[in-house]
């Protein structure tokens, strides 16, 4: 693809909201619903799919490496969402995992076999099926909270991920691997923050807006009881 | 339906605030329309918002009318009318309807009285536009309170299911923004969920009812949940955020912009509030 910038018609230095705009232009010109009487409606789909690649590149790319740290929409109900990608590939293991002999591998039990097959579905960022074999090991060591954290990031299950995460550091908290993970995880949330200073605090009032048709609902429950007030 | 999706008003311009309520009037206008008075009382914030994210996204006939209300009986007030308004009403319908429903031993069942009892005449026009989304919304609402009667540890587990349910809700059309749309959708339903529960708590306590913290409340200690639940939260709309910042939205950005980072906090940070109560 060429670059997505020239798709657009803009310089490099376009601003996000630059990018929306020209690509709403185009857009409207190129879209299929737009040209279903065109007799080059071909061309003009062609031209329509370079666009929207074009905007996707670079809005996957604006929104702090979107597709690279937290994945893309696909598949995020719990299959391969693309995930948190933050572990330098996930070569850091804190407890020496990384290289056995064949003799360790000869004595390994069933808890260290489950964790070794949770990393390679890590890395592979499979991880439902690496929830699902964790969920088989029977002990809950700081190691094995960690590794289940992270899979539970990749799914953005986020309650999960927080939750063992938290509890890694809690049981190691000399281990500069977990508490860098984790503070990776709260920096999604770090973004988020800066951003919303820009929008104020929430007061915590609800006024106004329609109290009237609160009021009026009220009324309605009571006028109409037993009802289905839908 | 839960009004946690709300505007911070006071951090809104005023030519922003009237532009949100046009998208509100003309949502309640449409309920009224389709649903008559039963259905203009479940307008809600929550619907508001959806409603004006797809007229964002979109480009649709709109028409912007006038006219006076219950509310507003004097002076008439400016309303828009477009077929992602329309296409809320209806989901609003659903949505109101599923919060009423406890009993859910046959899915089915549900839908059939659903269409026919409650919407009668309109119930068809529903199914024939609707059907398959319908579905896997009564699908996994049912999943949802199965899980909650069976009183689910794993919170994440519950969280998806109002999710995934609001995330079928946001995707209006199969077309190149119904990744995202469902995305935004499954995490912001998760923060409601969040919200909600938490909102329940000490209520839920008192009344010896499943709450999906309890199980969390018990694996941490109660005195960590109100941080962590906020922790959680944040991660919840940094994603729903995220999602939203790839569409291609320009106009009304800054009003979606206040609720997505701003206004949808508003219910949990009322807990903070020293009304004599800490919470």
């Amino acid at each position: 693809m060429r670059d997505p910038y020239a798709v657009l018609g803009l310089p490099r230095t376009a601003s996000d909201d630059e990018v929306k705009k020209a690509y709403r232009k185009l857009s409207r010109i190129y879209h299929p619903d737009a040209n279903i009487n065109n007799p080059n409606k071909e061309q003009a789909e062609e031209k329509f799919k370079e666009i929207q690649q074009a905007y996707q590149a670079i809005m996957n790319k604006e929104t702090g490496g979107a597709q690279e740290s937290y994945g893309s929409g696909q598949g995020y109900y719990g299959g391969h969402y693309g995930g948190f990608d933050g572990f330098g590939g996930f070569g850091g293991y804190a407890n020496g995992y990384g290289r056995r002999t064949a003799q360790q591998n000869a004595y390994e039990d069933d808890n260290t076999r489950y964790l070794h097959v949770a990393e390679n579905y890590i890395r592979n960022r499979a991880f439902q099926e690496a929830v699902n074999i964790l969920r088989s090991v029977t002990e809950h060591t700081a190691y094995w909270h960690y590794l289940y954290g992270v899979a539970n990031a990749g799914l953005r299950n986020q309650a999960a991920a927080l939750e063992h995460l938290q509890e890694a550091v809690r049981m190691e908290p000399g281990n500069a691997t977990y508490r860098q993970t984790y503070e990776q995880l709260q920096g999604g949330g770090e973004w988020y923050r800066a951003t919303g200073s820009l929008y104020g605090a929430p007061t915590g009032e609800m006024n106004g807006m329609c109290w009237k048709l609160c009021l009026a609902n009220m009324i309605c429950n009571i006028c109409l009881p037993g009802s289905f007030c839908i | 339906m839960y009004g946690y999706v709300v505007v911070n008003q006071d951090e809104l311009r005023g030519r922003e605030l009237k532009e949100y309520r046009r998208y509100y009037c003309g949502l309640c206008h449409a309920l009224r329309e389709q649903y008559r008075f039963a259905g203009q009382c479940s307008v809600n914030y929550d619907s508001a918002f959806l409603a004006l994210l797809l007229s964002s996204l979109y480009d649709l006939d709109t028409e912007s009318r006038e006219a006076c209300c219950m509310v507003h009986p004097l002076k008439a007030q400016p309303y828009e009318r477009n077929a992602a308004i329309a296409y809320v009403a209806d989901m609003n319908v659903l949505l109101a309807y599923l919060k009423c429903m406890d009993d859910w031993k046959d899915e089915r069942k549900v839908l059939r009285y659903f269409y026919g009892r409650v919407l009668g005449a309109r119930g068809e026009r529903l199914r024939r536009r609707y059907g398959t989304k319908v579905r896997k919304i009564f699908r996994e609402m049912r999943t949802l309170l199965r899980l909650e009667h069976a009183e689910e540890e794993d919170f994440d587990r519950l969280a998806a299911c109002f999710g995934r349910m609001l995330g079928e809700i946001f995707a209006w059309r199969q077309d190149e923004w119904e990744s995202d749309l469902r995305e935004i959708g499954f995490h912001l339903g998760k923060f409601i969920y969040l919200t909600d529960a938490y909102d329940d708590y000490e209520e839920d306590l008192k009344q010896a009812r499943f709450n999906p913290l309890q199980p969390v409340a018990e694996r941490i200690g109660r005195e960590r949940l109100r941080d962590w639940v906020g922790q959680v939260l944040e991660l919840m709309a940094a994603d729903c955020a995220r999602a939203f910042e790839r569409l291609p939205i320009v106009e009304h950005v800054e009003i979606l912009r206040n609720i997505l980072y701003s206004g949808i906090w508003t219910a949990f940070e009322k807990g903070k509030k020293p009304s004599g109560k800490e919470r």
